[in-house]
């Protein structure tokens, strides 16, 4: 019971305690017109919850949630007027076709990785289509619209007098919507959705698939509003085009959840909740005295305002009153971190990674040319070359960030050549990056925690994060954020994160540039430890110092070019690598 | 299917005002290019001088032309505003938080003209705003002639301004790469303010042009914004040339939609063509643009 307790933030529950308590009084002691503006209002904070799933967590910002919201409103009105099915049922076959049609747009922006801004515009277009397709079809009324069926008597008919009831319809709505996101916001999932948001790059490292994840917010981000779309019809009893699809709605819903914190959890809100209630008073109002527009001219205004003093939203802006965007929740390790973590398997072929004639050509330039070679389980392998010498391509190719041009990668039996980097990592090949990657709002025990929670069979994620946490000499400062740590600090962080993907090959990206002597001498003696529990390690490098220290073997590229391959006593006495360091024989 | 004599007539009339078009684009385009800001108040700025050309026509009985050239340093003046003091304030920001704040001010602007003049069509008064020619059954408008004629030209010049000036060059410089700009001695920061005032004030040009032959209303400015927009993206973020086809192919789509589908849902086909052209070439129609 703890357990399910536990899954429900504690601001959330603060609000549904709200929202209940206001329905309460508001269905008690007022009369129907403020009823309906608090219908109005409890619609907008769930259609801005719903958008914030994927435009504010994740932060692929939807311009075109409209589309969803009139997909909900038309399906269940249509299905109702032409063939008496109940709207109740109707909404659930809106929602589902808008998951579909959501999961259809966003397949191939998703899929390509294209940039935030092209998913932005796509979803836009694709609100216009189905506004002015839809007018265009005469049998869900054109332009002119249709109206729901006429009030019927039974609950089947979602078609009340008393505005009340629709008042306690959208408020559960509300709070079951409230629960989902923060049950979901709580579990695993959370940490995907801040991990994607922040840094895709490093997400994928730690073996997560971004598609997935950003698909599957967008899809349930779009059945949760084509629910209000439903709602919306049979509360107003009409729609047509301009109303249920119009950009009108977009806007407002981004607006409103800009304002009270996109990506908070509690935004979405705060904004609507402090907004609307004084644009509709202004609104009405200015109606009895001839003006219209104030309310809309308050609402930019106060949208300018917000981005130039806390770009973060009210919620932001009150941070020091303790009022948080909402805390990733950590199950409880059920055991004490241990210092050491247990041996990584050390059974397979002799041969952990092949690499046979791998080439990459960027236009004409051969930034890799077939470079092959063995790395041996367990060794510690080093690639080195002087600067352009194509050791950051060859690494990227290596992880899947770079398609080769030809050329066949094997690890442990498997060719990864075309694999995308978070399939790479999953099969126990995972890097870090030569720039390190921070999370702008993760601690360092959450970046490891999201890492380990990525891996489906770690019976105790938490522990084993912490146990990575603590050998990577990082507990100290567990709770700091991940982009405010010290540049060696990163570099540990960098090495626990790939760590706790439980890789047995661990690609280490110049993890040795830019630190002190002191801090280089300790990274050494930390990839000599990571050697030791079992995990092959392959480092690119540009000290090569260090490299001869530390490497069973080196392998040296010069100009995209392998010149040599062997041990650091063969390599240093090979002519064509002195030749290559320090220029052409005199 | 529509006659061929019709089709004809959709395609001239489509490209015709795809010129005015590509002069709007072009012009969110360079501020694009130059502030990496995507300006989704562009329309609504322009619906500004669209209402300042309605005022002076009425009140003054200027002809549309004329009150451009009046509007254009007015225009350029609220573009220095408005860069000083929401504009700057978030360069560097992320792209959807500069998105909002233009949204906000789009908002701002339509709001504030229908407080001002209603939500009623307004329209100028000229003396040849019927005059037309006929061509082998194709009607071409005066004033629609014009404005392309017009906004074609605007465009050479832009482009004569860009790549034979030491200041074009210097704001191609921005463009490209701020930082080796700035490295080089450009003043980035009053190459921005220039840029965005210069392209709003030009926005007065297809304001005159447009007043000629259509109408304005205080949604105006969001239709064009977004069509403007559209175009922009269509031709790859940054790209100006991309911009200039982008806005002709545009207002071709949307001439020959309404031509073919004569019904209500013709835009809808104006979108689709949109989103597929965003899907597959996603860096633009020359492919140069930026990936934002």
């Amino acid at each position: 019971m703890s357990a399910v307790l536990s899954r429900f933030d504690r601001q959330l529950v603060v609000w549904i305690a709200v929202i209940a308590l206001a329905t309460a009084l508001l269905l008690a002691f007022s009369g129907p017109y403020t009823i309906s503006i608090a219908v109005g209002l409890f619609t907008w904070m769930y259609l801005c919850v719903a958008w914030n799933m994927i435009g504010g967590i994740v932060g692929q910002v939807s311009f075109g949630h409209a589309a969803f919201f009139g997909i909900g409103g038309y399906v269940s009105t249509y299905l109702a007027t032409s063939y008496g099915i109940s709207p109740w049922a109707g909404m659930f076959v809106g929602g589902t076709i808008a998951a579909v049609a959501a999961a259809a747009v966003g397949y191939l922006p998703f899929r390509w990785n294209l940039s935030p801004l092209v998913f932005a515009l796509l979803t836009l277009a694709f609100a216009y289509v189905l506004e002015f397709g839809v007018g265009g079809i005469r049998a869900l009324g054109g332009t002119n619209g249709l109206y729901a069926k006429t009030i019927g008597t039974s609950f089947w008919d979602f078609r009340f007098v008393e505005p009340g009831a629709f008042l306690v319809v959208i408020a559960v709505m509300l709070c079951l919507l409230l629960l989902v996101v923060s049950v979901i916001y709580t579990g695993r999932t959370g940490f995907f959705w801040r991990a994607v948001h922040d840094n895709q790059a490093a997400a994928s490292a730690m073996g997560l698939n971004p598609f997935s994840i950003k698909q599957r917010a967008f899809v349930l981000s779009a059945f949760a509003t084509a629910l209000a779309g439903s709602f919306q019809a049979q509360f107003v009893g009409f729609i047509d085009p301009v109303s249920m699809f119009g950009i009108e709605i977009t806007i407002f819903i981004l607006l409103f959840t800009v304002i009270g914190g996109a990506g908070t959890l509690i935004g979405p809100l705060l904004g609507p909740a402090l907004l609307f209630p004084v644009g509709e008073s202004i609104r009405v109002y200015l109606q009895d005295h001839g003006g219209g527009a104030l309310h809309h001219m308050l609402y930019g205004v106060v949208l300018v305002a917000v981005i130039l003093l806390w770009p973060g939203g009210i919620v932001a802006g009150l941070s020091r009153f303790g009022v948080s965007r909402g805390r990733l929740r950590l199950p409880k390790p059920a055991v004490a971190p241990q210092r050491s973590p247990a041996a990584v398997a050390t059974t397979g072929p002799e041969n952990i990674l092949q690499v046979r004639g791998l080439r990459k050509a960027f236009g004409g330039l051969i930034a890799v040319k077939d470079a092959t070679f063995d790395v041996k389980r367990g060794e510690i392998f080093g690639v080195i070359g002087p600067n352009g010498a194509g050791k950051t391509t060859l690494f990227s190719m290596l992880g899947g960030f770079a398609r080769p041009t030809s050329g066949t990668i094997v690890f442990e039996g498997r060719e990864t050549q075309t694999l995308a980097p978070f399939e790479v990592c999953r099969l126990g090949l995972a890097r870090t990056f030569q720039i390190a990657q921070p999370f702008a709002s993760l601690s360092v025990r959450e970046v490891v925690a999201a890492a380990a929670l990525a891996q489906d069979d770690l019976d105790d994620p938490v522990a084993f994060a912490d146990g990575i946490i603590a050998q990577m000499a990082l507990s100290a400062r567990c709770d700091v954020k991940s982009a405010d740590l010290t540049l060696a600090e990163q570099r540990r962080l960098e090495i626990a994160r790939a760590l706790a993907t439980r890789p047995r090959l661990i690609l280490l990206d110049e993890i040795l540039g830019g630190l002190t002597p002191r801090e280089a001498d300790e990274a050494i003696e930390n990839i000599r430890r990571i050697r030791e529990i079992g995990v092959t390690v392959l480092v690119i490098e540009h000290m090569v110092r260090a490299v001869m220290a530390l490497c069973d073997r080196i392998f040296v590229l010069d100009a995209g070019e392998p010149i040599s391959l062997g041990t650091p006593e063969e390599v240093r006495r090979d002519k064509r690598v002195i030749e290559a360091y320090l220029g052409g024989s005199a | 299917m529509p006659s061929a004599d019709l089709l004809l007539q959709a395609v001239v009339s489509g490209i015709l005002a795809g010129g005015v078009y590509s002069l709007v684009a072009v012009s969110l385009a360079l501020v694009f290019g130059v502030m990496r800001v995507l300006n989704f108040a562009h329309g609504d700025l322009l619906m500004i001088a669209m209402y300042g050309v309605v005022v002076l026509n009425r009140e003054f009985g200027l002809s549309p032309y004329v009150a451009a050239l009046v509007i254009l340093p007015l225009m350029g003046l609220l573009g220095m505003l408005l860069f000083q003091f929401l504009i700057k304030p978030v360069l560097g920001s992320s792209p959807l938080t500069q998105a909002q704040l233009t949204i906000g001010l789009s908002f701002v602007i339509q709001s504030l003209l229908l407080i001002v003049f209603g939500a009623d069509l307004l329209n100028t008064n000229t003396s040849f705003g019927d005059l037309s020619y006929h061509f082998h059954g194709v009607v071409i408008g005066v004033p629609q002639l014009i404005g392309f004629v017009v906004s074609l030209l605007v465009c050479g010049l832009l482009s004569a301004f860009l790549t034979m000036t030491e200041i074009g060059h210097r704001i191609r410089a921005t463009s490209q790469d701020p930082t080796m700009a700035w490295l080089c001695g450009v003043d980035i920061k009053r190459t921005q303010l220039m840029v965005f005032a210069g392209c709003i004030a030009i926005l007065a040009i297809p304001a005159g042009c447009l007043m000629t032959f259509s109408y304005v209303t205080p949604s105006t400015g969001i239709r064009l914004s977004l069509l403007s927009l559209l175009v922009v993206v269509l031709g790859g973020l940054g790209d100006l040339r991309g911009a200039f086809v982008g806005g002709l192919i545009i207002g071709l789509v949307e001439s020959l939609a309404a031509a073919l589908l004569n019904n209500p849902a013709s835009p809808s086909l104006t979108y689709l063509v949109f989103g597929a052209a965003l899907l597959f070439r996603p860096k633009g129609l020359f492919g140069r643009g930026s990936n934002a």
